[in-house]
């Protein structure tokens, strides 16, 4: 190591280097002497590379630059031990993670530098990154989603480039032994717990390098990293105190989250219903009474209350199944005024007793064994403020994963996708922040739901769960879509599904226009419409 | 009507008040989110239009003032561009010869 700085830089570049090919290795650190931003210094620390140009090339270039530095290792010690070297000789406010065969874009480290100045207490950046291939063409761009903690328990989503307060990655104990693999998500996860700003810069400033056998190319390239990762998740959520146990996702790189909800909560299911019977896979069924027998079937929770709100045609056979269904937990609401969606949800609401409550639509049906302990159980952080179920079709394609506002509407991303399919970056199979949900199958605390006012009355068809999601993110609460509670939804049998111009306009009026979604970017949730964004104008000529 | 039925019946009707109240109170609440939600979308709305009245105003003032530099450039031209034609004029007016000028001159001293 040579001793030549001059004084503490904004950013220190830590790059772990073990044998990566030698051009490549030129051109990552040709990347970081072209930012446009100078204050900054690259740390690379040779863990005992095989190929001895390695060091010597870099060397080359601490040589021509001092703001290079060369650690060389004596022993291979693996990412951990070597990424912990870089770390300790930083001097730098900051920490930026460059893997030793990766690129920055030229403004990345000034576009970053933008974004902790625009805040003091920024201790944790991360931006949108793509993948570089072997010929120098970049695709596979990833917006990823502001803030999102629930996501980050289900994936490490965060990634490159991750920038980091070095006071915040030394107090937490920097990268931990024993994590290899997974040592990112790891540090990531005890350093966000402590953040007290955690800025998204929604622009690619890092090029991922996909060549085989990377992770780039192929999410399985390290299966050790998943067994590091479940344990990183596990630890998190012990030290949070939330009772869950963290798994195996749906793909490698991917996380289940399987929480436990605390048994002592009544929980009230709140069904408008009038009692409609219909064809569902050839069989007609009085959809109500389905909906509640599957839903108290596949839960194992005991306190589970079921609020029927009930219009005056309802067949009192369908009443009398009811209650040979729910038993005692069933509580009948007689509604006799005309169809009001929200008026129905608030009554059923105000004649409930749980204290976490679940709006079921009647047309639909639990699939997943403990739905709803996955639905409500999050509702026990403080910070989350409403949960909303993954819903299918009844032929097992996508109905609901979250809700997306953006270009001026009101969407359902990935709407279609089949079940088996986990989306454009895992949004389909892990648990995140979105900035709404369907009421066809949402939880809230009872609090809440009072403190917003619940649903909007004026709203009595559509978008009252537009409204209502916009209220909980108004009040500064989470909402998460479960991907691991799941239902079909026999969508729009029992109701006409058709939008008056004045709904969407009475929701403009609260809250505005919706631009662009801060959870699913408009460029993931409809990729076509970026494509005619990019189509040539000549095109059009 | 014996005393559990007419306790029993006097509980559901104070339960049904109670929700109606509870109803109530939504309805008022949703009221009072709902305006400070277009209260707050109005507020962001004018700081937007002012931000942008005040960049439309700027560039107004400085189109203005280009609009003012560029008139009197064209007029300081216009004149030079008189001058020049006239000089021009001038210059192209036809001469008399030498020989007729003479001959005026003699003629002139004759008088």
């Amino acid at each position: 190591m040579s001793p030549k700085r001059r004084r503490e830089p904004r950013f220190s570049i830590v790059t772990p280097v073990y044998d990566p090919p030698v051009d490549v290795l030129k051109e990552c650190i040709e990347s970081v002497i072209a930012q446009d931003f100078e204050d900054w210094e690259l740390i690379m620390v040779d863990d005992f590379s095989q190929n001895a140009a390695v060091p010597t090339v870099i060397a080359q270039y601490a040589q021509q630059d001092p703001r290079i530095t060369l650690i060389e290792r004596d022993t291979n010690g693996h990412i951990v031990a070597a990424s912990n070297d870089g770390v300790d000789a930083a001097v730098g406010e900051f920490i930026a993670l460059l893997d030793h065969d990766d690129l920055l874009v030229p403004d990345a480290l000034s576009k970053v530098a933008d974004a902790i100045d625009e805040h003091e207490d920024v201790d944790y950046v991360y931006t949108d990154e793509d993948k570089v291939g072997e010929d120098g063409s970049t695709y596979g761009a990833f917006h990823k989603p502001d803030w999102s903690p629930e996501r980050l328990r289900g994936q490490m989503y965060t990634s490159h480039l991750s920038v980091l307060r070095t006071s915040l990655v030394r107090e937490v104990g920097s990268f931990r032994e024993g994590f290899e693999g997974s040592q990112d998500h790891d540090l990531v996860l005890r350093v966000t717990e402590k953040a007290r700003r955690i800025v998204h810069v929604p622009e690619v400033l890092y090029h991922w390098r996909a060549v085989a056998g990377s992770t780039a190319v192929d999410i399985e390239a390290k299966p050790y990293a998943e067994t590091s990762g479940i344990r990183a998740v596990q630890e998190h959520l012990d030290r949070l105190g939330i009772d869950a146990t963290a798994g195996p996702g749906a793909e490698p790189g991917r996380y289940s989250v399987q929480r436990r909800l605390d048994p002592s909560r009544r929980v009230s299911l709140v069904i408008p219903t009038m009692g409609q019977s219909s064809l569902v896979r050839g069989v007609r069924r009085a959809l109500v009474v389905e909906a509640v027998r599957s839903a108290l079937a596949r839960t194992d929770h005991a306190d589970v209350e079921v609020v029927v709100v009930h219009d005056t045609p309802t067949p009192d056979a369908v009443l009398a199944e009811l209650r040979e269904v729910a038993g005692d937990r069933l509580v009948l609401v007689p509604f006799e005024r005309p169809f009001n969606f929200s008026e129905k949800i608030n009554v059923g609401v105000c004649h409930s007793s749980g204290d976490r409550v679940v709006f079921l639509n009647d047309d639909v049906e639990a699939i997943s064994q403990g739905w709803l302990e996955q639905l409500v159980a999050p509702l026990d952080e403080p910070d989350v403020g409403l949960t909303g179920a993954k819903l299918y079709f009844s032929d097992q394609t996508v109905q609901h994963a979250g809700h997306a506002y953006y270009n001026a509407g009101y969407h359902h991303p990935f709407k279609f996708w089949t079940r088996d399919e986990v989306g454009p970056f895992g949004e389909l199979v892990v648990n995140r922040e979105v900035t709404g949900v369907t009421a066809a199958c949402a939880a809230m605390r009872r609090d809440t739901f009072f403190g917003i006012g619940g649903f909007s009355e004026t709203l009595p068809g559509n978008f009252n769960d537009v409204d209502l999601c916009y209220k909980v993110r108004a009040t500064g609460l989470r909402t998460l879509f479960i991907a691991n509670s799941e239902l079909y939804h026999f969508e729009s049998r029992t109701r006409e599904a058709r939008v008056q111009e004045w709904e969407r306009l009475a929701v403009v009026s609260r809250w505005g226009v919706p631009d662009e979604d801060a959870f699913t970017p408009r460029a993931v949730a409809m990729p076509n419409l970026r494509r005619v964004q990019q189509l040539p104008d000549d095109l059009f000529a | 009507m014996t005393q559990d039925a007419t306790d029993r019946s006097e509980t559901d009707r104070l339960r049904e008040e109670v929700a109606e109240a509870r109803h109530h109170l939504l309805t008022v609440q949703d009221h009072i989110v709902g305006l400070e939600a277009e209260n707050g979308r109005l507020n962001r709305d004018l700081t937007r239009v002012t931000m942008e009245l005040r960049q439309q105003i700027k560039r107004s003032r400085r189109m203005t003032q280009q609009r003012d530099e560029a008139r009197a450039r064209l007029a300081e031209l216009r004149s030079r561009l008189a001058v020049a034609r006239a000089r021009l004029a001038e210059v192209e007016q036809p001469r008399a010869s030498v020989a007729r000028r003479v001959a005026r001159r003699v003629r002139g001293a004759l008088r």
